[in-house]
C-alpha cells in the first residue's frame, strides 16, 4: 500500500505584499510551490546567521568585494607585497604609485556609484584586510576624518594605505589637511576642494 | 505598504523567531530582509547559497593572510621582484586554511582558486591535471597563478609531474600519493 506522505506543519507568516509578488514569479519561472521557495530562503537565512551575519550584511559584503574584484584589484598573499614593498627603492615614489591607484579607484567608484562617499566606511573595512579598525566621521558634508588602526601590521602596509586612500579622496573632491601617522595608527582629515 | 501572509514550516519559523528574539529585531523585518536579498541575488543570477560559500572562501583568503592590491601596483611588483616561489608557499598556506574549513572535493577546491585568482580565468581540476586558460594575461601573471595552483594541490598531497606554461594556457600534470622526483621534470614553454 502506497504510504501518504508525512503531514508538515505549517505557520504563516507576513510579508510586504511586493517582495511576496516578485517571489510569486520567481517561484512560477522555477516552477516550484511559493512554500517550498520560502521554506529554501529561510533555511539559508538560518546558514547565514549560523556565521553572526545577517543575509543583507552577506549581500552587502558580496557586493563590495564583488565591487573590488571588478576594478581590477587582485588578491595576493601579504607576505609577496611586503616583499615588494621593501625592495622598492624610492619610497616617495612608491607611496605616489600607490596614491595614483587610489586616484583611479576613487574615478571608478564615482562611475560605478550614486554616493561614492556614502559606501566609502563599509567599502574600506571589506576591503583593507590588513587593518583591525577603520573609523570614517563626516562633519558639515565638507570635512572627513579617516582613521586607520593596525597595531600588529607592519607601519609599511599603513604607510602605502595612507597614500591610496589619499588618492580616493583626492578623487572625490577632498584634499588632505592634516595626516598624522604613528606606529599602527593613522589619523586623516580631509577638506573639500575648493 | 501592503502586507500578505505567506506559509512556511513551522520549525524554520520557530527558529526565525528565535532569531528575531536574539536580534532584538521583529520577525517581519527579518523575513522581508531575507526574502528581498534572495531577489536580489535572483536578479544577478546567483543564490543565496552560491554566494555564502564565495563569501566563506573570501573569508579563508583573509584569514591565510592575503590582501587586496590594486592592478597596475601588481604589475609594477611583477615587473621588479622574482616572486613565483612566494605564490608556491602561498598555495600551499591557503590549501591548509581550505583543508581545515572542510574543503575536500576537487570541485570545490577548484571554486575556491577561482575565486580568488578571479573567475575570468577558466580553470579546470581533475584527478590528473590542472588547466588553466585565460589568454589576456601577462605570462608573468600566469607563472604565479601557476605556482600558486602548484601550492594548493602539494598541500592536498598531489606531486607535480610537469607544469607547462605557454601563451594564455597553463597545464599541470599531477599524481596524487606517490613520491616522484620532481627536479628536472618542469618543463616551460614561454609563448
Amino acid at each position: 500500500m502506497r504510504q501518504l506522505p508525512e503531514k508538515v506543519e505549517k505557520k504563516l507568516l507576513v510579508v510586504r505584499s511586493d517582495i511576496l509578488e516578485k517571489l510569486y514569479e520567481i517561484a512560477r519561472k522555477e516552477n516550484k510551490t511559493l512554500f517550498a521557495l520560502t521554506n529554501e530562503i529561510l533555511q539559508d537565512a538560518i546558514k547565514v546567521n549560523e556565521i553572526n551575519k545577517t543575509i543583507g550584511e552577506l549581500l552587502n559584503f558580496h557586493n563590495l568585494i564583488k565591487l573590488q574584484k571588478d576594478s581590477g584589484a587582485m588578491i595576493v598573499p601579504s607576505d609577496i607585497l611586503l616583499k615588494a614593498l621593501k625592495n622598492w627603492n624610492n619610497k616617495e615614489e612608491m607611496i605616489k604609485a600607490w596614491e595614483l591607484a587610489g586616484e583611479w579607484y576613487g574615478k571608478y567608484l564615482i562611475a560605478k556609484l550614486e554616493n561614492p562617499l556614502e559606501v566609502l566606511p563599509s567599502l574600506f573595512s571589506t576591503s583593507f584586510w590588513h587593518l583591525s579598525e577603520i573609523k570614517m566621521n563626516m562633519r558639515n558634508d565638507d570635512k572627513v576624518i579617516i582613521s586607520l588602526i593596525a597595531p600588529n601590521t607592519e607601519q609599511i602596509l599603513i604607510e602605502i594605505t595612507v597614500g591610496y586612500v589619499n588618492g580616493i579622496m583626492s578623487a572625490l573632491g577632498f584634499q588632505n589637511t592634516k595626516c598624522d601617522i604613528i606606529r599602527g595608527v593613522a589619523i586623516l582629515e580631509f577638506s573639500k576642494k575648493i | 505598504m501592503k502586507r500578505k501572509f505567506v506559509a512556511a514550516r513551522a520549525d524554520l519559523v520557530e527558529k526565525i523567531s528565535e532569531l528575531a528574539k536574539k536580534s532584538g529585531r521583529t520577525m517581519f523585518s527579518i523575513l522581508n530582509e531575507a526574502l528581498d536579498a534572495f531577489i536580489k541575488a535572483k536578479e544577478k543570477n546567483k543564490d543565496l547559497y552560491t554566494i555564502l560559500e564565495e563569501m566563506s572562501v573570501i573569508e579563508i583568503a583573509r584569514n591565510a593572510g592575503m590582501i587586496f592590491v590594486p592592478e597596475a601596483i601588481y604589475n609594477i611588483i611583477m615587473e621588479n621582484n622574482n616572486i613565483e616561489n612566494y605564490w608556491k608557499n602561498s598555495g600551499q598556506l591557503f590549501g591548509k586554511y581550505l583543508e581545515i574549513n572542510g574543503f575536500k572535493e576537487l570541485k570545490n577546491i577548484e571554486k575556491a582558486i577561482k575565486e580568488i585568482v578571479g573567475e575570468d580565468i577558466d580553470i579546470s581540476i581533475s584527478s590528473n591535471k590542472i588547466i588553466c586558460i585565460c589568454p589576456r594575461l601577462m605570462e608573468n601573471r600566469l607563472r604565479d597563478i601557476a605556482s600558486f595552483l602548484e601550492g594548493v594541490m602539494v598541500n592536498f598531497g598531489f606531486n607535480i609531474i610537469k607544469k607547462e606554461i605557454s601563451k594564455g594556457i597553463v597545464i599541470i600534470r599531477m599524481k596524487k600519493g606517490e613520491t616522484i622526483a620532481r627536479e628536472g621534470r618542469e618543463k616551460t614553454i614561454s609563448g
